[in-house]
């Protein structure tokens, strides 16, 4: 069926092709920088907008705006995940690569993408709106782990509505009611940092995530082959 | 197609004609609905106004007392029916009672011989002005042992702010547990599926979906209609509630997902490995998360669940038959689902080939 075989593969030769795959993202993001910058000035703009209306808020619609705004950002990277394979080569990638180390590359890309803007959103948002946050290692944990999971079902949501019609409504009604734990969970941890909690008094709200981060990614690694049959 | 085959479809008919009569039918245990007045000063001669309900006050012996913890009690000096449904009991505070706060609460006891022993838990705060804790323990022990008599007959438990909608137990807890039944044929169904590639099996798991689906609405709806009348609201913000909502909404994510889809392949396929995902992301939003926080729930924030309180023998021999009868239902609705899309199939695949 592909054209290497799979089962033979050792651990090097494997890692070779999940690097080139996502070398061949990032090249594909870097080459199409506008878009990026572009959704940077929309989040900058808008991060003045809350600055220019609401001045210094409450804790708690800090806390929320941040998190409203992170989701948006979430789902216009997962509407474009597939954007470039569909158009290119799809049924070449197809025959050249298994199916789960396409989806291991795609998600690994997403996540660091996720985290990079996550950190430069909430950097923004620190500029234009600043609260104490106490400690960034905290935030940078949280952020690692809820866009661990959020990279896992975004990549899923948007494989499966690559292959229907109106792909980012498709997306975002897949994708939010199972990416809801998350969020809610990172807002209700948020909101302890921000009240100066540490990770050890969020514990019980990061286990949760956690899970949810290691049971989808396992998952999809076993149902994604299934999919893929065409 | 014999009767033999579909005894299952019968036995869930049966039942729920059961759990309907049997249900609704089966009194309320007596118990109290309500005392007036609750507060007292210590050392006077407090008269309680008692509405009981259910009860049959004018039929038996009463004794009444008040109870601090295990073995502090004072009986009633005086009793006054007045009608089925209320009585008067009067009692002699001592001055002190055996405790080290100034305030405490206590607990109502009614005892009767025709409808046993009913009991209004922390309803009674009595104020003393200074503490004496021997003088308490002195004037609040009984000289005989008290006589809480026992009666039995078939009824439901009553509870306080539960009363008449415990029956709700038999529909919105049975309906709830038949759409996760369901469910976890369906994903079967999906595995099956995704296994062997047959048609069928995706129809199948498609049809128990949508029949869950039905279902979940339903535990919705009861649950809002039980919430209206013991929490007060159709909708509060309770995690349980909001969890579920959103599964809803993740199967309503599958209902959207196979219609976006042309290819009926790959329809199956995919919305195959969306229904396991669902299923998988499902069971912790509704059975682990709301175990962490507070919730208004039995079993979940420290809430106790069905335990032998709650959930007495009376209640198990109906509420277990609701729980089969239901799931024997939406298995029925599922399959004639199943059929019709068999069906439907059946043309399309005529239509093409002619």
């Amino acid at each position: 069926m592909y054209l290497i075989d799979f089962q033979c593969l050792t651990l090097r030769q494997y890692m070779k092709i999940l690097i080139a795959l996502i070398r061949k993202d990032v090249l594909f993001e870097w080459r199409s920088l506008y878009q990026i910058s572009g959704l940077m000035a929309f989040l900058l703009g808008v991060a003045y907008l809350i600055y220019f209306f609401v001045g210094s808020p409450i804790l708690e619609t800090w806390n929320l705006l941040f998190w409203l705004v992170l989701l948006f950002l979430s789902f216009f990277i997962g509407s474009r995940l597939f954007e470039e394979d569909a158009i290119r080569y799809k049924s070449y990638l197809h025959q050249m690569v298994s199916p789960v180390q396409l989806f291991l590359a795609k998600v690994i890309f997403s996540f660091f993408l996720l985290t990079v803007l996550s950190v430069l959103l909430f950097s923004i948002f620190l500029i234009l709106i600043p609260v104490t946050i106490h400690s960034w290692f905290n935030w940078m944990v949280l952020f690692i782990i809820l866009n661990f999971g959020l990279a896992v079902i975004m990549t899923f949501g948007a494989f499966l509505a690559a292959l229907g019609q109106n792909r980012t409504i498709l997306l975002t009604i897949l994708t939010l009611p199972l990416s809801f734990p998350s969020f809610g969970l990172s807002y209700s941890i948020g909101l302890k940092f921000l009240d100066g909690n540490s990770i050890k008094d969020c514990i019980s709200n990061f286990q949760p995530m956690l899970a949810i981060d290691l049971i989808s990614l396992a998952l999809v690694i076993i149902l994604l082959p299934y999919t893929w049959k065409n | 197609m014999t009767v033999y085959h579909n005894w299952w479809k019968i036995l869930g008919v049966v039942l729920i004609i059961y759990v309907l009569f049997r249900g609704i039918l089966t009194p309320l245990k007596p118990g109290i609905f309500e005392i007036s007045p609750a507060r007292f000063e210590s050392g006077n001669e407090i008269d309680i106004q008692v509405e009981g309900y259910n009860t049959f006050y004018t039929k038996g012996n009463l004794t009444a007392y008040i109870k601090h913890s295990d073995q502090f009690l004072i009986q009633s000096s005086k009793i006054n029916v007045t009608s089925d449904n209320s009585v008067n009991v009067v009692f002699n505070l001592p001055k002190y009672f055996p405790d080290s706060n100034k305030l405490a609460q206590f607990t109502f006891i009614l005892s009767s011989d025709f409808d046993g022993t009913t009991v209004l838990p922390s309803r009674i705060i009595i104020h003393q002005d200074s503490i004496d804790y021997q003088s308490g323990v002195v004037s609040w022990t009984l000289a005989q042992k008290p006589v809480f008599s026992i009666v039995h007959k078939y009824w439901f438990p009553y509870r306080n702010i539960l009363h008449e909608t415990i029956r709700n137990t038999f529909f919105h807890v049975s309906l709830w547990f038949t759409m996760f039944w369901l469910l976890f044929m369906s994903v079967y169904f999906s595995f099956k599926y995704l296994k062997t590639n047959v048609k069928d099996y995706d129809l199948k798991a498609f049809a128990l979906v949508r029949t869950a689906i039905f279902f979940g609405v339903l535990g919705c709806l009861t649950g809002a209609l039980w919430a209206r009348y013991t929490w007060g609201t159709w909708w509060t913000k309770d995690i349980k509630l909001n969890m579920a909502a959103i599964s809803l909404l993740i199967y309503f994510a599958y209902l959207i997902l196979r219609a976006s889809i042309d290819d009926e392949d790959r329809k199956a396929r995919i919305s195959g490995a969306y229904n396991i995902f669902a299923l998988v992301a499902v069971v912790p939003l509704i059975f682990v998360l709301p175990r962490l926080t507070d919730s208004l729930h039995p079993g979940n924030g420290g809430n106790p669940a069905f335990g032998a309180e709650d959930m007495d023998n009376a209640l198990r021999l109906v509420f277990y038959p609701s729980v089969i009868g239901f799931i024997c239902l939406g298995c029925w609705m599922a399959s004639l689902l199943y059929r019709l899309d068999r069906i439907q199939l059946k043309f399309d695949e005529k239509d093409n080939n002619s």
